[in-house]
């Protein structure tokens, strides 16, 4: 089971950022705006999700606080801080260029 | 770097006590979120929630996961593990105790020695600034030899160039210090400790004069400067009452009378390891040494010197300003040399030269105890590898369940460090305690304000040293403990499995607690016998019948002269005693201080320069001392008045410069061709040689005693029968010569004693340290042996069942033994050996083959070896074989 968090550990970390990058969200929002953005091709594991969040507020990437949902609920909500932000960017890089240099060896014609 | 810690510390309590209700909020309004997705869908509710719970997944689960990210369960897993350590450590108190124990005592050791040292060469004085407190030493790059003298240090300066640094030093306050004893007139002369010092000292030091006033800079001016005293608190309740009205009262000190100007504060006690008595001019120096005036000398460094920097200098500024003062004040007395002055942050023993020692010094007793350290660590590592066997059931069962093996590594280290810390403050205690008792065994001539109180440098020693002794002896069993397979474990077949590895590194690490234990007894015993034979050793004089009296001509302001005629007039009064059969003087107090030189047979400027000791004597020497003449005749009376130049050898000396005989013959003393001194050799004496250790026996010559020695010569007094009526008539006979002078006598044999002191402490030392090893490299033995057979019970139970003899059980416990003794003991001989030939250099005739020795050590060792087998083979004995072989 902790090797399941661990594989998605890298990838999820970036998304929730990612997602909170366009404005602050509580847990349930970032799992429903990762579906939408993904068009329904990413499905967050509910069960990560939340040991996710206190990883990311532990490391200082993320803040919380408590606020009223859309229906007028309690409810947690999550924004980026500055090293949050910053860790996005490096990710972000990090990830292109790991996707490009995948893409290429998958590309390339066999001779 | 440890508040950053301490505030994620406090982060994660407060999130343990919070996020529980937070996440079952935050976790409700998620499922209703899903619930209200799936409902859109247009699934019944019932169903929609039954899905979201589904997705989801197990609160309990995510609520545990939260935690472990947060870090929150690192904070209590630390509290839980340290509960479970002392549920632990109460459920076999012995082991616990044991490793406590050990630990107390390698960490106590060292700390010991740390604070020693940190004590005498780095602890801030105990003077007012302290931290900005600087010594000033310099460095001369002599050209030619110029006669410099030197007393303290090399790098003291002398009271001219003090005096020139200080008046124009503009980045610093300069204050020079200097020691002397002094004799107190009165009923009884009272020997006083004396600091020798600049006007601005005491203030600078942050002393206050609680009666009267300090010193004023006019006072400590000009050599031979005002003869006024500043008594401590103590030496002033002490020998005066604390009379109030002590200022402008007259004492008399070394002869001279000396004004009381003032008192010091009672907390107050100088910047020197020494505890002062008074304070005195440092121009007032030529008082304690008659004859030989430093503070009128310009090459002869004695002041030590303080600086405190003026407000907003650092000590590059200071160092640039007092380098070229330095340089002017050697100039200044028309002196080529180049001065380079090393500033350094104040301490007791800071002297360049006694820092060049004590670089190599301090590796050598950091390795030793390291060795110590280890040694114990080793142990207790061993008897965790031991309790690791008998955990191995609970570990494997806690792995099965699901206990992630970090987590049980973690759990483990808590463990040890826990013994680490418990030992460590054990040995902090020890430290502290041993240290202060040290303190009191070492010889000074006064009390020594040492503190050896932990502070937070030693606190943070202590500190490292007690995680790193955990580490080390925790963190390998704890590895091992984990490299369980977990099925044969389960099965409790884990008993059975006799893969060797774990038993080769017991072995090897009883071996080499056995070889260690080995050198230092064995060593410890050499020290001994060197000792008993050293108070047998022929010394060539007769050690029986001999008294030593030495006085304090010089603090009594005498001259050469005036000492020569009282050691006369003293002479002729104690031959008269019945019970006095020789007397005589020398310049050597037998077996504590000798006198080193070179000869060579005068003419041959190629001869062989020899190196020899010598002593200057009075009249009836050899006579006194008991050293046979071989040949010639020995000094008259006459010969020793007129300072003849006429001299004694001894057999060796003879056969070494003139094959024998050398009656007749001439002999050079070390000098230029002009002034070296000759004499003739009129006789030729037997050998002799001392007790004291780590001096070689030289050749030696004789020649009558002149000059300034007679200052500090002994009056060797030998008598028959017992020596307390010799002792009054000798103290009533220096009475009626002057009443000031006061006398210590000695016999030969408390002068032995002395002598061999530092071996006895040695061999003391030694025996302790090496009865400890043994007691450690036991009780690894012990629990190796224990180990062993513990894990065989079931295979004995087996073998039992199928028939086989308690003797062949009991054999084959037994039969590992021999090896791990064995080649602990032959590695600690090759070992006791090697440190042998060390000792041999500073002992007697003494090798390290002590058959008997070793054998006893053997002996000992195979001992508790049995012992240590004899409770698992009754138990393997009495065992029921079919219980055995049904449980694990």
């Amino acid at each position: 089971m902790e090797n399941e968090i661990d594989l998605l550990q890298g990838t999820l970390d970036m998304l929730i950022l990612k997602s909170l990058a366009l404005g602050q969200m509580h847990g349930f929002g970032i799992s429903s705006r990762i579906q939408q953005l993904s068009d329904d091709a990413l499905q967050v594991q509910q069960g990560s999700l939340y040991p996710a969040l206190r990883r990311l507020e532990y490391k200082g990437w993320i803040s919380a606080h408590w606020g009223t949902s859309e229906n007028n609920r309690r409810a947690r909500f999550y924004s980026l801080t500055a090293t949050g932000r910053r860790q996005l960017e490096k990710e972000t890089a990090n990830w292109s260029r790991i996707s490009k240099a995948i893409g290429a060896v998958l590309r390339a014609k066999e001779a | 770097m440890l508040q950053d810690w301490f505030r994620g510390l406090f982060a994660r309590l407060r999130a343990l006590k919070h996020n529980e209700s937070e996440l079952e909020t935050e976790l409700r309004f998620h499922l209703e979120g899903l619930t209200a997705q799936f409902e859109s869908r247009g699934l019944s509710h019932r169903e929609a929630v039954r899905r979201a719970r589904i997705e989801l997944g197990g609160m309990s689960q995510i609520r545990e996961n939260c935690r472990d990210q947060s870090g929150a369960n690192r904070v209590s897993d630390f509290f839980r593990d340290t509960v479970f350590a002392i549920r632990k450590f109460r459920k076999e108190p012995g082991f616990a105790v044991v490793a406590i124990l050990m630990l107390a005592m390698g960490i106590g050791l060292n700390l010991a020695l740390f604070t020693l040292l940190y004590a005498v060469i780095f602890r801030p004085l105990p003077v007012k600034n302290a931290g900005t407190l600087r010594n000033v030493y310099m460095h001369l790059d002599f050209s030619s030899h110029e006669g410099r003298s030197a007393y303290g240090s090399r790098y003291f300066e002398s009271f001219a160039e003090f005096q020139y640094m200080q008046l124009r030093a503009k980045t610093a306050e300069l204050a020079g210090i200097a020691e002397a004893q002094l004799s107190l007139r009165g009923p009884n002369p009272t020997p006083l400790h004396a600091q020798l010092v600049s006007s601005n000292l005491l203030h600078m030091m942050g002393g206050v004069p609680t009666v009267g006033r300090f010193f004023l800079p006019e006072e400590t001016a000009h050599p031979g400067g005002a003869a006024v005293v500043v008594l401590s608190d103590a030496a002033w309740r002490r020998y005066f009452n604390g009379d109030p009205g002590i200022v402008g009262r007259t004492i008399t000190m070394n002869r001279i009378a000396f004004t009381v100007i003032g008192v010091a504060n009672p907390d107050f006690r100088g910047p020197l390891v020494i505890v002062p008595d008074v304070w005195i001019p440092l121009t007032m120096q030529a008082i304690t040494r008659p004859g030989e005036s430093l503070v009128d000398n310009p090459n002869a460094g004695f002041v030590q010197i303080f600086a405190q920097p003026r407000e907003g200098i650092d000590s590059r500024q200071m160092l640039a300003e007092l380098s070229v003062l330095a340089q002017q004040a050697v100039a200044a007395r028309g002196s080529s040399a180049q001065a380079r002055i090393q500033i350094v942050r104040a301490a007791f023993l800071n002297y360049p030269d006694v820092m060049e020692l004590v670089g190599p010094g301090l590796l050598v007793v950091a390795l030793a105890g390291g060795m110590i350290l280890l040694v114990a660590c080793a142990n207790i590592a061993n008897l965790l590898l031991a309790r690791g066997l008998s955990r191995r059931r609970e570990i494997a069962i806690r792995l099965a369940i699901g206990a992630g093996r970090f987590r049980l590594l973690r759990q483990m280290v808590t463990e040890s460090l826990l013994l680490g810390l418990i030992g460590g403050a054990g040995g902090l205690i020890a430290a502290w305690q041993g240290g202060a008792a040290a303190l009191k065994l070492l010889p000074a001539p006064g009390p020594l304000q040492l503190d050896v109180r932990p502070d937070p440098r030693v606190l943070f020693f202590a500190l490292a040293l007690s995680i790193g002794a955990a580490l080390a002896c925790g963190l390998l069993p704890a590895f091992h403990a984990l490299r369980v397979d977990l099925t044969p474990a389960l099965k409790s077949e884990g008993l059975l499995d006799s893969r060797g590895g774990r038993n080769r590194l017991q072995s090897g690490l009883v071996g080499i607690q056995v070889a260690v234990s080995v050198i230092l007894l064995v060593n410890a015993g050499m020290i001994l016998r060197g000792f008993n034979r050293a108070e047998q050793l022929d010394t060539g004089k007769d050690m029986h019948g001999l008294l030593i009296a030495s006085f304090d001509l010089r603090q009594q302001q005498y001259t050469p002269e005036s000492a020569q005629r009282f050691h006369e007039r003293l002479s002729e009064a104690l031959s008269k005693l019945p019970d006095v059969t020789a007397v005589s003087a020398s310049s050597i107090d037998p077996e504590l201080s000798s006198n080193g030189s070179t000869v060579r047979e005068t003419g041959t400027s190629q001869g062989p320069e020899v190196r020899v000791s010598f002593d200057e004597v009075g009249p009836d020497y050899f006579r006194t001392a008991g050293i046979p003449l071989h040949r010639g005749r020995t000094f008259t009376a006459a010969e020793v008045k007129s300072h003849a130049r006429v001299g004694l050898i001894d057999e060796e000396l003879a056969q070494r410069l003139f094959a024998g005989n050398g009656i007749g013959r001439w002999i050079t003393l070390p000098g230029d061709a002009v002034s070296a001194e000759k004499f003739e050799v009129i006789g030729i004496v037997g050998r002799t040689r001392t007790v004291a250790p780590g001096r070689i026996a030289l050749p030696a010559y004789y020649v009558p005693m002149q000059g300034l020695r007679f200052m500090e010569a002994k009056l060797w007094i030998r008598y028959r029968g017992a020596p307390a009526g010799v002792v009054r008539a000798l103290k009533a006979a220096v009475q009626s010569n002057d009443r000031e002078v006061t006398v210590e006598v000695h016999t030969i044999e408390q002068n032995v004693k002395t002598a061999l002191t530092p071996v006895l402490i040695a061999s003391w030392a030694g025996s302790i340290i090496a009865a400890l090893a043994l007691t450690v490299a036991a009780i690894g033995l012990y629990g190796l042996v224990s180990f062993t057979a513990n894990r065989r019970l079931r295979e004995m139970g087996v073998r039992m069942a199928l028939g086989a003899r308690s003797i062949d059980v009991t054999r084959a416990v037994f039969a590992q033994l021999p090896r791990s003794v064995g080649i602990g003991l032959a590695a600690g001989m090759v070992g006791a050996m090697g440190l042998a030939t060390l000792i041999r250099a500073v002992l007697y005739d003494i090798t390290p083959f002590d058959p008997a020795a070793l054998l006893v050590v053997a002996c000992l060792l195979m001992l508790v070896g049995v012992v240590a087998s004899w409770v698992p083979v009754r138990r393997a004995l009495r065992v029921d074989p079919a219980s055995v072989l049904r449980s694990d």
